[in-house]
């Protein structure tokens, strides 16, 4: 991948960043009722609440008001939440580490597992085949949701979590939760893709001048299959990301899922904004990398993309 | 190919669900039984060819302890009274097969009747999104150059973002306080905005391929405009796919509208939905004395198995990610 390609990708991730959260904000403002509202309910005088609405820039046009949230999106300087009344950079910077960290996790630990399971599914004897491609199939139409009520039930029934564990058990079974379905689909592709590069002339004649079986499908064929696992990189982090946020609700995980739902609820517009841009810059940072893999990986993307 | 006619079968059964709603329970969804709160699941017993239970008693207040009566039994018939499971009307005492919620709510009744708001919501969204998908592949195979790279870009944006933060974002850019009407009206229109990436990119794919086929230059060399090329030749070939897409993004949206209702951004109390019911669930002490208040969760997980199952093993496993959860 040339440093051309590399820019024109991180230039096209911030453009996007900036157009999901600018609409986010927009949406927010748009939305019936402001945050305001809860004043006039306590019926502070309305020269008063006039003042506040100023100082939150509740007065601002729609485009006046995209335009300082751009210019401090440049600046990095996303504004101030009214429900938390503290710097959004702030509130971002405690909260996004713990749902990257949950998510991050699920996905690394989804692509691990899912590998070495579709390896399995390709290597294995063909009763270890049968169930083993059952099992994935029955984890990959499970959502996360369930699978976590499913795990609590047992994790009650057990008594993990009666001790006190509560802190390190419940993080688990969220991580747990959130891998297994991403873990079962990746193992079906990774299996087809290993299966298709294994089965493929250059295997045959490989085999035929003596690399090892072995060589063959864990270095060889390998490589050729993680193309295919590496491009739906995003579109993987896409589905736990949207899993997490109902996992962080239930697990009690404050992370942004939870920030997310008071900003729309309280109408705290820089801070939906600012969430947004957190999740849109995750997502946008992931396909960046899973690009790059992917052009490492494959020398032919890069020489095919070059030439367009 | 058994897997898939199981998964058939049991979609079948779901549309039946959806059909029905709480008519197969021997309660109604919204009526509360104020003495049999927190009541367990009663077993059912059979004798000289008819089915019966005990009815519950509280054994203990305080620990809200139930023990079956064996003095009193409650005839269970089958197909009578317009449900498939009913109670005669001088039954001493109210039927829970499923158990009974906080209030007193049979949840049996509760999750049937969930059936209908949660899976239909599901089902009308999943059809306006492979209509607008369908749409847009095809105006981006067809439309020319420009109308391409926008469906393109806009599909490719959209699908990398979550689908259930994107949807909940436009919820709650909407009264907080809706009516189940307007809830469900509101979730099928944004089902179709935010569904339809995967299906317009598999309906360009096929469009693209099958227009330089033989036929379809048979069809243009027999006047066919590019309307009637697209629309009447070429569309039919999506069709398999489209059948796919509509099955994968059932149990996606399902989950968004699951979602949703946990929240409270979704169909409000006392409209029984997944979601609500989930909600009720969902908490440690809950999960522990009374695991059938989890029955919603199996309802999903079920739904989403058959509708897998249906979609067909074999189903390219790219589609899998195009789940909007």
């Amino acid at each position: 991948m040339t440093a051309l390609l590399v820019f024109r990708r991180v230039a096209a991730a911030l453009l996007f960043v900036a157009l999901v959260s600018t609409s986010a904000l927009i949406l927010a403002r748009r939305a019936p009722g402001d945050y305001t509202d809860t004043l006039r309910a306590a019926r502070v005088p309305a020269d008063a609440i006039e003042r506040e609405r100023r100082r939150l820039y509740l007065d601002r046009s729609l485009p006046d008001l995209s335009r300082i949230w751009l210019t401090g999106l440049v600046q990095l300087d996303l504004g101030t939440s009214y429900r938390f009344a503290r710097p959004v950079t702030s509130l971002l910077a405690e909260r996004a580490p713990r749902t990257v960290g949950l998510v991050a996790s699920a996905i690394a630990l989804a692509f691990v597992i899912g590998i070495l399971w579709g390896t399995w599914l390709v290597q294995g004897r063909p009763l270890v085949r049968m169930l083993l491609s059952g099992a994935a199939t029955l984890v990959l139409s499970v959502p996360s949701i369930v699978i976590l009520f499913a795990l609590m039930l047992l994790a009650v029934r057990s008594g993990w979590l009666a001790q006190g564990a509560h802190g390190v058990v419940t993080p688990l079974l969220g991580v747990t939760a959130l891998l297994l379905p991403a873990a079962g689909a990746l193992a079906r592709l990774h299996a087809e893709a290993l299966a298709e590069a294994v089965g493929a002339p250059w295997a045959t004649a490989s085999s035929a001048r003596g690399v090892a079986r072995r060589v063959l499908v864990w270095k060889l064929g390998m490589r050729v299959a993680a193309t295919r696992v590496t491009s739906v990189m995003p579109l993987v982090a896409a589905n736990i990301f949207g899993a997490s946020l109902l996992v962080e609700v239930v697990t009690g995980w404050a992370g942004l899922g939870r920030l997310m739902l008071d900003a729309l609820v309280a109408r705290d517009i820089f801070l939906v904004a600012g969430c947004t841009a957190a999740i849109a810059g995750a997502v946008a940072a992931l396909g960046l990398v899973s690009d790059v893999l992917v052009n490492l990986l494959d020398p032919r993307i890069a020489a095919h993309e070059a030439a367009k | 190919m058994i897997a898939r006619r199981i998964g058939v079968a049991l979609s079948a059964i779901l549309l039946l669900l959806v059909a029905t709603g709480d008519r197969l329970a021997p309660n109604a969804a919204s009526e509360q039984f104020h003495d049999s709160a927190w009541a367990p699941p009663m077993p059912l017993h059979a004798s000289g060819g008819g089915l019966f239970a005990h009815p519950l008693a509280l054994t203990d207040r305080l620990s809200r302890t139930f023990g079956e009566d064996t003095s009193r039994r409650i005839d269970v018939d089958l197909f009578s009274d317009g449900r498939l499971v009913s109670t005669p009307e001088d039954a001493s005492a109210p039927l829970f097969l499923l158990g009974a919620d906080a209030l007193g709510r049979d949840i049996l009744a509760r999750v049937a009747g969930a059936a209908r708001w949660s899976l239909g919501v599901a089902i009308a969204g999943s059809l306006l999104a492979i209509a607008v998908g369908a749409l847009l592949g095809a105006l981006a195979a067809g439309g020319g150059r420009a109308a391409d790279r926008l469906v393109v870009a806009t599909s490719t944006g959209l699908a990398t973002l979550p689908v259930v933060y994107i949807v909940l974002a436009l919820r709650a850019a909407m009264p907080l306080v809706m009516t189940p009407g307007q809830v469900f009206l509101a979730l099928v229109l944004l089902f179709g905005l935010v569904g339809w990436p995967m299906t317009a990119w598999g309906v360009r794919g096929i469009l693209q391929r099958e227009r330089a086929l033989d036929y379809a230059d048979a069809a243009r060399a027999a006047g066919a405009s590019r309307l009637r090329l697209m629309f009447v030749h070429l569309l039919p070939a999506t069709s398999g796919f489209l059948v796919t897409q509509f099955l994968i993004l059932v149990p996606g949206f399902l989950i968004s509208e699951v979602t949703l209702s946990f929240l409270g951004l979704g169909f409000p109390e006392p409209t029984p939905s997944w979601g609500t019911m989930l909600q009720d669930a969902s908490n440690v002490r809950v999960i522990a004395d009374a695991p059938w208040m989890l029955a919603p969760a199996a309802a999903i997980a079920l739904t989403s198995i058959a509708l897998h199952l249906a979609a067909g093993a074999r189903q390219d496993p790219l589609t899998v990610f195009s789940r909007a959860r």
